[in-house]
């Protein structure tokens, strides 16, 4: 009896703890969080987003509300987040590697630094594909290659921005393969891909998604990730093929400077609880996204990698020009 | 067709309610002198983005209709034109109401309006799904030609003194290079500033340069807004179908004239209503009275302004590129709900197109019984709303709608400036529409001049890239008659355009 009571009594301070201890855990959100996307709503970036707005109201029970602030390839909004308050409820999207590459490029004039760019989980990505349209001669990667290494600089390539992911991309290949190809740079993808189609330029650099959205009138010739997507099976890698080029795009939750490791910690579980039920995954990987997660603290490790491994090809790009 | 299918989904209530609403506000505010549809369309934007995709558009369309409709009100009544698209009606309409004719004239606007509209959306039904196969075509060359074609609209924008007009569109061109450039990856004239590293905006800078002025002139102002008309409330909705329909020929000519020039970029009602009343004026028979009161005018210039807003959606759909000022606007609400345009727009977002084009379709057969029935209450209500209620609710329409395109507050900066800086220009008599076109445009133009530089050189032939494919050298034939045709017109026209003047002041 005594020791039964003991035991009772021995067991409400742990049951306390242990309520405290959840309570905190389930105390974030207490409100509706913001996500600042710097491109519109239906482009990659605005989907990639939107993915996971549906699942975070179902695991919060508060909403993720998203503002697209579109402007200068992201920059508008990323040129904000060191204004924002670091209490976890003002989030921004970060892309990389733009947000490696555009400070490189612009200096002084990008309007933030790569300090501000503070990721506490990558969740998602997007390869690179050399594509050509439909219509093209150029049935494999080998056909376009030999086109190439003949005519040195006559094959046009187009791509989205100068200094992006798509130019990192042509930069390497031709870097890796001594090739000379010759690089047209595009307002957003959706006009790349209108020149390709248009018969304009004779290829393209472009994502995945664009693989599922315009698959009927582009084929895509090789992929630029470590492996094959599940998703395209039959698309080989460039390094299969012999040219060692890994480029893919990928997308972080990003906290203001200043934040406290508890709340990066607390944000970076919350969105890897979201992002990891099974409806979400299936949607990223059927829009043509790679779903990845890099929690916090790892994802310092991750933009410190990214920060090098993209550096030296920004300011090899921004040379060049 | 399943065009059937979507006038089913554009049959909800609420797509219903939504409709006439917008085709009543529409009304109400295009009855209001100087008030153009693209100010229209802009201050009701953000109450379109708390609605669908779908009913937003089709909110906006409705407004967008009304108030080409409703600036005939007070161009019939006592010659001083709602929105520029009407001020060829002032020129048959205000004697048809000095003769005691102004309801008949008010019916005969509204019938004329609502075949115009109907052609218009026509135009769009049967040509859009082809052009937009036709646009998989267009690459950098065919952008940058096409970009021209549009920039040559200046020159009817500033009929009256070219040379100003010439100025305002090289501001434009000028603002538009601010930000970064994306055949170089360089940033042009931001100074640092992080408010300017995304350019400037079109939809704030189109509501700054073309609705700020009009609000600051309400305000500097202190009559007021209209005068009291006197009509009769006598329903002549037989007479006026009989006026219109007599005048087959002329009805839908005017109408084809409407929905061709919709499809050029950014010319517009103002441009469509004055060549077919020209056009009309030049096939008149020998009974016909052209500018003493002929219903006949009014026919042309109704069903012509009217026939641009289906249309104008075309280039704005397929291309990107907004036929009519007002579509600059519906192409920033879409660009909110997150619709992507381009010619895959008809296959992946066909639902929201078609539904939207059936939901204007049905606004337009709605202006019949709104516009004869409720019309002329409307108007009466309009000259009675002090404006000191008016204009604070425009302007925070306006501060709203400059904000939410990209949720940012500097866009609220730029609207502002730009809107102090052509209400000042104005006063110099230098026009603001050029400069919106130069801004809309200016990039078009750049960045396909450079792709196809860059494409030529590579080929080995930079000529080839600009002149070798028949698109462009369509688009090239139509530039050479774009410069072309004005002193031709002018010839045979020169007293109504001496006239009108003023057409290009607030497009």
């Amino acid at each position: 009896m005594v020791r039964f009571k003991n035991k009772v009594i021995l067991t409400i301070p742990v049951f306390l703890t242990a309520l405290l201890i959840s309570n905190i855990a389930v105390a974030y959100p207490e409100k509706s969080v913001q996500l600042t996307v710097g491109f519109g709503p239906g482009g990659p970036s605005g989907i990639a987003a939107r993915f996971m707005q549906k699942r975070f109201s179902a695991v919060t029970g508060q909403d993720l509300v998203i503002i697209n602030k579109p402007g200068a390839g992201g920059a508008k909004a990323w040129a904000q987040i060191k204004k924002d308050k670091p209490d976890g409820y003002q989030l921004t999207l970060l892309n990389f590697p733009h947000t490696v590459l555009q400070p490189i490029a612009r200096g002084a004039n990008a309007g933030y630094t790569y300090e501000d760019i503070q990721p506490v989980l990558y969740y998602t990505s997007v390869p690179q594909v050399i594509a050509v349209r439909k219509e093209s001669p150029f049935k494999t990667f080998e056909d376009l290659l030999m086109a190439i290494k003949k005519n040195p600089g006559k094959i046009t390539i187009a791509g989205t921005g100068i200094g992006g992911s798509n130019h990192s991309a042509f930069y390497k290949l031709n870097t890796v393969g001594k090739l000379k190809g010759a690089y047209v740079p595009f307002k957003d993808t959706s006009s790349t891909i209108g020149a390709l189609k248009s018969g304009a330029t004779d290829a393209a650099w472009t994502f995945t998604t664009q693989g599922v959205k315009d698959g009927d009138s582009i084929r895509m010739l090789a992929i630029a990730s470590e492996k094959r997507m599940p998703l395209f099976p039959d698309l080989p890698t460039l390094t299969e093929l012999g040219f060692p080029v890994v480029d893919v795009a990928s997308w972080a939750i990003g906290v203001p400077p200043g934040t406290s490791a508890k709340i990066r910690e607390q944000v970076s579980k919350m969105f890897q609880k979201v992002v990891s039920d099974p409806s979400v995954a299936s949607d990223m990987e059927n829009g043509g996204y790679l779903p990845i997660s890099i929690p916090y603290p790892e994802s310092d490790v991750e933009k410190a990698r990214l920060g090098s491994s993209y550096g030296a090809v920004g300011v090899a790009l921004s040379k060049k020009n | 067709m399943d065009f059937i299918t979507y006038i089913e989904a554009a049959f909800t209530p609420f797509n219903l309610a939504v409709s006439l609403g917008g085709l009543i506000i529409g009304i109400i505010l295009g009855a209001l002198p100087g008030l153009s549809s693209t100010f229209s369309c802009a201050v009701m934007l953000p109450v379109s983005f708390a609605m669908s995709p779908v009913s937003g558009l089709i909110f906006l369309g409705a407004v967008y209709m009304g108030s080409t409709y409703g600036g005939s009100f007070a161009a019939i009544l006592i010659k001083t034109p709602g929105t520029p698209q009407s001020i060829t009606t002032t020129f048959d309409g205000f004697p048809m109401t000095k003769k005691g004719l102004g309801g008949l004239a008010l019916a005969i606007a509204c019938v004329s309006s609502v075949v115009g509209g109907i052609v218009g959306i026509f135009v769009f039904l049967f040509f859009a799904p082809p052009l937009a196969k036709f646009a998989l075509l267009f690459g950098p060359a065919e952008y940058f030609w096409l970009a021209l074609f549009g920039l040559t609209i200046i020159a009817s924008l500033s009929e009256g003194n070219l040379i100003k007009g010439l100025i305002s569109g090289f501001f434009g061109l000028a603002l538009s290079q601010i930000g970064v450039s994306v055949v170089s990856g360089d940033m042009r004239f931001t100074f640092e500033s992080t408010a300017l590293i995304g350019g400037i905006p079109i939809i704030p800078a189109t509501i700054g340069l073309l609705c700020m002025p009009v609000a600051i002139d309400m305000i500097a102002t202190s009559e007021k807004h209209l005068d009291t008309p006197k009509i009769s409330s006598k329903n002549q909705l037989a007479e006026a179908v009989k006026a219109v329909f007599s005048r087959k020929k002329n009805l839908f000519r005017s109408s084809l004239i409407g929905a061709l020039i919709g499809i050029i970029p950014a010319a517009g009602g103002a441009i469509a209503s004055l060549v077919a009343y020209a056009e009309a004026k030049r096939g008149a028979r020998p009974e016909d009275t052209f500018g003493k009161g002929d219903p006949g005018g009014i026919v042309a210039s109704e069903s012509a302004n009217n026939a641009t807003v289906g249309s104008g959606l075309v280039p704005t759909f397929v291309l990107g590129i907004p036929g009519t000022p007002p579509d600059a606007v519906i192409l920033g609400a879409m660009m909110v709900h997150g619709v992507q345009i381009g010619p895959k727009l008809f296959s992946d977002h066909s639902g929201v197109i078609y539904t939207f084009l059936a939901g204007i379709t049905i606004a337009t057969l709605l202006m019949l019984p709104v516009g004869l029935l409720v019309g002329k209450y409307i108007y009466r209500a309009v000259v009675n709303v002090p404006k000191s209620y008016l204009i604070p609710m425009i302007a925070l329409m306006l501060l709203i709608g400059a904000f939410a395109i990209q949720n940012s507050h500097d866009d609220i900066l730029i609207m502002l400036t730009l809107g102090v800086v052509a209400w000042t220009i104005g006063w110099f008599g230098f026009p603001a529409p050029p400069i919106v076109l130069g801004l809309l445009l200016g990039p078009i133009a750049e960045q396909g001049f450079a792709q196809s530089l860059m494409i030529g050189q590579a080929k080995g032939s930079v000529f080839n890239v600009f002149f070798s494919s028949p698109v462009s050298l369509i688009l090239i034939t139509l530039i050479v008659v774009a410069i072309a045709l004005p002193p031709i017109l002018k010839q045979y026209s020169v007293r109504f355009f001496s006239e009108s003047k003023k057409v290009g002041e607030q497009v």
